[in-house]
């Protein structure tokens, strides 16, 4: 009995002794509580009855808490008003389409684009790379109000856009408003994700690999259809997971780009338009957290899509601590038509919105000049009503400077977190593939992402009223809380893809050193992958940065972050304000990114291969 | 030392609310007994025993039961959560007027369907949440929130104070109305005259429109709520005698709808041209649609934006059904915000003063003064110059029913939902 418990207390210290292990089941537990909570409230939800008003709703004398299955049985199967069809069927069927689509245009553009910088003697790489990652800075309605403002034009009655205006050129209403435009809108958004997963994959490849298959006289497609591409797999799973789970719960893209009149056959009604107005309804919210589920379910098949590429190992060490010369291709008489084509489209994309956002913020009337003012960015008397001057201009606004810098500083500890959080999780996941337990916490890990910003919100909102919990509510500690679990999907994918493709064989040689675990981190792999790795850190803060729905629950007043005041400026007529703001967050994103590109020497774009 | 200071301090404010309470003149009734009132320990006695205040024994409560909470938490300031900034503008002149609170009192915007999750979870909990609320989801607010009681009305009283009866409990804090606005320079003012026009279909001498601008009640609740009102026995009446009039006939039953509304909603939904995302910009925009004299349904206090331009147009370019124009059936929506006070509420009398304030002629004009579109509760309240009193759009309007809605909306939703999701 004893020899017993002294053998197995043997393999749990034998267990523990490995860094790896350790992480996976810290990480477990974390997870466990911080994510499996809102997935079981989600879920208790669409089996409960959420309130008097929607006991009301439901009728037959039900209670609020009382268990039902009818907000399933209601969206998925009522004939009522062909109510299942028209609320839930339909838009998720072509939501689904518009986020294939939107990952579709991301992957093909961003890999595209990533291509070119990392493989190939393209010039002015250097300002593609820099500028391509705008569109992802800015949040995703900032795509579909330039795409609007661009394409608009009189014949479908919508006022005179740039392109009319510019060459008298009236598109048709399908190209301006609906289901095209929304996957338009949201694949260039993400588009940049793309390009960052995907080319810091490309950039770290062993040039060897393609070299060699060159040797053997492999076709330039052969190589990219045997080498390039099962190379890059991991991470262009991963990019359609993240690109399909965003855009079919985006919200604001369809909702701003859904004008149309029903007759016209263009009205594009999309899955999370119909899951907004049931969650915000007290008689449907049940509902709404159906639709919240069924759509988790969308992403979960592809997670275990993406587990199996990577679980089952068939992922490739690409990155071996051998040289690795990276030899360009040589694009010929085609590298200046190429270049100068993406040098216009991308600055087309990235810097036309924000021209366009400041031009909103310096007119009273929107692009009529003769209405040209300043005061918006700098007029010390308030312009509006105001209280304790925070409508004044944006520059000289006490409580919007000290809203932005919360918004960094909870951003930088955010992505610090969350990065770190990633990393830990991606070496674990990397350690012990094919263990079910390393599986189950990068998968988790995951989950986060697909949960609805506000729904996550909710949830932790409901945390912080509960006894034991209570200091937390309206504390910036609980953003920090939320924002990190919330993000850490995005540094554990980036974590695990580049975990993965360092060789076993660099660590065991520091391993027989007796090199300690933590210099092993952060002298050997960290610097190895550092691109990817601080892709991983600048993700979440970017995300971070510019978050509303996750945080606008749980914050104390509207004056905490820099993106509640552009949400209050904006809901309360003050575009021009609002505009202004939107310019100012990211320019500070890029500033912030610009001194990490010094301290560290590494960035989204030079991760990339901008340099 | 400190802490004993502080209780003193306490006790001592008290004993000075409850002196003062207890000498009030006029409206309190004088003690002619030895037994001493009992005294108010929970929001709601506080709130009873308020309305008997005169408004200078309701600010001696208010002050002193603030500098208590001051002296006990020196942190401890007035929340006053709003959906309108309105209420920040009467937050600034309440800290001008009663100096004692200034810097106490803080105004957090609080978007509705933001801020309901954040009302339930306190409502559950049986936490503090705020000192004052002023919401406008009229069902929210009878189902979850008044029927849980977690949210109470205080009723102020006095020579400037008249209320409309269904208007206190729960009180009313400002009324707002919905209405169709159109750029009137080249169309003219009389283009829409009757809201069948809306439909698309040609009258009997008036021509169907097909160009009205509406944000969608997916995203907008209060169109929602429109909408659902659209089927209910008042507007079932009033578009039947429209029909007659626009089409020359009586109304035929189709058996396809349920009513005449549910007709009416069919095919006005069909005939919307434009489905805006901002009621603001739409309205702001209103400028440039001089051509098509687009017919933008959208609040009429979203006219300060448009008043706000200091270039032309000026607002005799402006026609408001309801306003300067008048259309048979109904000219729009009308609906209630509240001024409430959560039962965990800190500082009370601060509340009750703070909403006896709002409803002043000074407060309603420090936070809607000259503004089209902002109805006081308290009727001796007039609204600017240029705007129709209240009861002018109670008659020319829809107005939110809470019941009606809460009876209809299963059906109603799901018949508003297909006609947007063909």
């Amino acid at each position: 009995m004893e020899t017993k418990t002294k053998s197995s207390g043997n393999r749990i210290k034998a267990y523990f002794s490995k860094p790896a292990n350790v992480i996976t089941v810290i990480f477990f537990i974390i997870l466990l509580a911080a994510v499996v909570l809102p997935l079981i409230t989600l879920l208790l939800g669409s089996f409960s009855i959420n309130g008097s008003q929607e006991a009301m709703y439901v009728g037959g004398g039900v209670k609020n808490g009382d268990i039902t299955a009818h907000h399933w049985w209601e969206l998925l199967f009522s004939k009522e008003y062909d109510y299942a069809k028209t609320v839930f069927w339909r838009p998720l069927g072509q939501s689904a389409l518009m986020a294939l689509y939107a990952c579709a245009i991301a992957v093909l553009f961003g890999g595209i684009v990533a291509w070119f910088i990392t493989r190939s003697d393209l010039p002015f790489k250097k300002f593609i790379s820099t500028v391509f990652v705008f569109p992802y800075i800015m949040p995703s309605w900032a795509m579909a109000m330039f795409w609007e403002n661009f394409f608009k034009n009189t014949q479908i009655n919508a006022g005179m856009g740039i392109l009319q205006s510019v060459t008298g050129i009236c598109v048709p209403e399908s190209m301006v408003y609906g289901f095209a435009p929304c996957a338009w809108a949201l694949g260039l958004h993400y588009a940049p994700f793309a390009y960052i997963l995907i080319g810091g994959i490309l950039r770290n490849m062993d040039a060897n690999l393609e070299e060699a298959a060159t040797v053997l006289k492999a076709s330039r497609f052969k190589i990219l259809r045997k080498v390039t591409l099962p190379i890059v797999l991991p991470a262009l799973i991963s990019t359609v997971l993240l690109v399909f789970s965003s855009s079919i719960s985006s919200f604001t893209v369809p909702f701003f780009l859904n004008k149309s009149s029903i007759s016209s056959g263009n009205s594009f009604v999309s899955i999370s338009v119909q899951m907004r107005s049931l969650v915000n309804s007290g008689f449907t919210k049940g509902q709404g957290y159906v639709v919240a589920i069924v759509l988790m379910i969308f992403s979960i098949i592809i997670l275990t899509l993406n587990s199996r590429v990577t679980g089952k190992r068939k992922s490739f060490t690409t990155v071996t601590g051998k040289s690795g010369q990276v030899s360009l291709v040589k694009l010929g008489k085609a590298r200046a038509v190429i270049a100068i084509i993406l040098v216009v489209i991308v600055a087309f994309f990235a810097i036309m919105p924000l021209v366009s956002f400041a031009t909103e913020s310096l007119c009273e009337v929107s692009g009529d000049w003769s209405t040209f003012s300043l005061k918006y960015w700098l007029s010390a008397e308030p312009f509006e009503g105001s209280a304790k001057g925070d409508t004044i201009g944006i520059l000289r606004s006490t409580i919007l400077w000290k809203a932005l810098g919360r918004s960094v500083l909870l951003s930088i500890c955010v992505a610090f977190a969350a990065g770190t959080f990633g990393l830990l999780i991606g070496y674990a996941v990397a350690k012990k593939r094919g263990s079910k337990l390393a599986g189950m916490v990068s998968n988790i890990a995951f989950f986060p992402y697909l949960i609805p910003s506000m729904s996550f919100g909710a949830v932790y909102l409901a945390l912080s009223y509960t006894e034991g919990f209570k200091w937390l509510n309206g504390s910036y500690l609980l953003l920090f809380i939320v924002g990190a679990i919330k993000f850490m999907p995005f540094a554990s994918r980036t974590g695990t893809s580049a975990m993965m493709q360092l060789s076993g064989e660099i660590e065991e040689a520091a391993v027989m050193m007796d090199v300690p675990w933590g210099k092993r981190m952060t002298r050997i792999l960290f610097p190895i992958q550092k691109s990817s790795f601080i892709s991983g850190y600048l993700l979440p803060f970017i995300s971070c940065m510019r978050e509303m729905s996750l945080f606008v629950l749980l914050i104390p007043t509207y004056t905490a972050l820099a993106t509640t005041v552009l949400q209050e400026y904006s809901r309360t007529g003050l575009t021009q304000s609002a505009n202004a703001i939107n310019l100012l967050i990211i320019v500070v994103v890029l500033v912030i990114q610009f001194i990490v590109n010094k301290l560290t020497g590494a960035s989204i774009d030079k991760g990339v291969g901008g340099n | 030392m400190k802490n004993i200071k502080k209780v003193l301090a306490v006790v001592l404010a008290l004993v000075m609310v409850f002196g003062l309470a207890a000498c009030g003149g006029g409206n309190t009734t004088p003690a002619n007994n030895n037994t001493a009132p009992a005294e108010p320990k929970t929001v709601a006695e506080k709130i009873a025993a308020a309305e008997k205040m005169s408004e200078a024994e309701l600010e001696a409560a208010a002050k002193a039961e603030l500098e208590a909470a001051v002296a006990a938490d020196a942190k401890t300031v007035f929340n006053a959560d709003s959906l309108t900034s309105g209420v920040k503008k009467v937050a600034e002149a309440f800290m001008k007027k009663y100096t004692w609170a200034a810097d106490k009192i803080v105004y957090n915007s609080r978007k509705g369907s933001e801020y309901q999750p954040v009302l339930d979870a306190a409502a559950k909990a049986d936490q503090y949440v705020a000192d004052f609320v002023m919401i406008q989801d009229a069902a929210f607010l009878k189902f979850n929130m008044l029927d849980a009681g977690f949210l109470l009305s205080y009723t102020p009283s006095g020579d400037g104070f008249k209320f409309n009866p269904g208007t206190t409990d729960p009180q009313v804090g400002v009324t707002f109305n919905k209405v169709f606005l159109w750029n009137n320079t080249k169309v003219g003012k009389d283009q829409l005259q009757n809201v069948w026009q809306l439909t698309g279909a040609d009258g009997a001498t008036l021509k169907g429109l097909k160009n009205a601008s509406v944000q969608s009640p997916l995203g907008e609740d209060i169109n929602m709520n429109f909408f659902i009102m659209m089927t209910s026995p008042d507007a079932v009446d009033r578009l039947t005698k429209a029909y007659k009039s626009y089409f020359g006939k009586d109304y035929v039953a189709d058996p396809a709808y349920k009513n005449i509304g549910y007709q009416f909603l069919a095919e006005f939904t069909k005939n919307v041209a434009y489905w805006h995302s901002s009621d603001t910009s739409e309205v702001k925009n209103i400028v440039g649609y001089a051509d098509d004299g687009r017919i933008v349904f959208a609040g009429l206090a979203k006219l300060k934006d448009y008043l706000g331009l200091e270039t032309k147009p000026s607002i005799e370019d402006l026609t408001g059904a309801g306003w300067n124009a008048d259309v048979e059936g109904f000219s729009g929506f009308v609906y209630n915000m509240w001024t409430l006070i959560p039962k965990t509420a800190k500082l009370p009398y601060t509340s009750c003063l703070f909403i006896r304030y709002l409803l002043s002629e000074e407060g309603f004009k420090a936070g809607w003064g000259g503004q089209y579109g902002y109805y006081s509760a308290n009727v001796n309240n007039k609204p600017i110059d240029n705007d129709k009193p209240l009861d002018s759009w109670v008659k020319t309007c829809l107005v939110e029913d809470v019941d009606y809605i809460g009876s209809a909306y299963s059906e109603a939703q799901k018949f508003i939902k297909q006609q947007l999701g063909q």
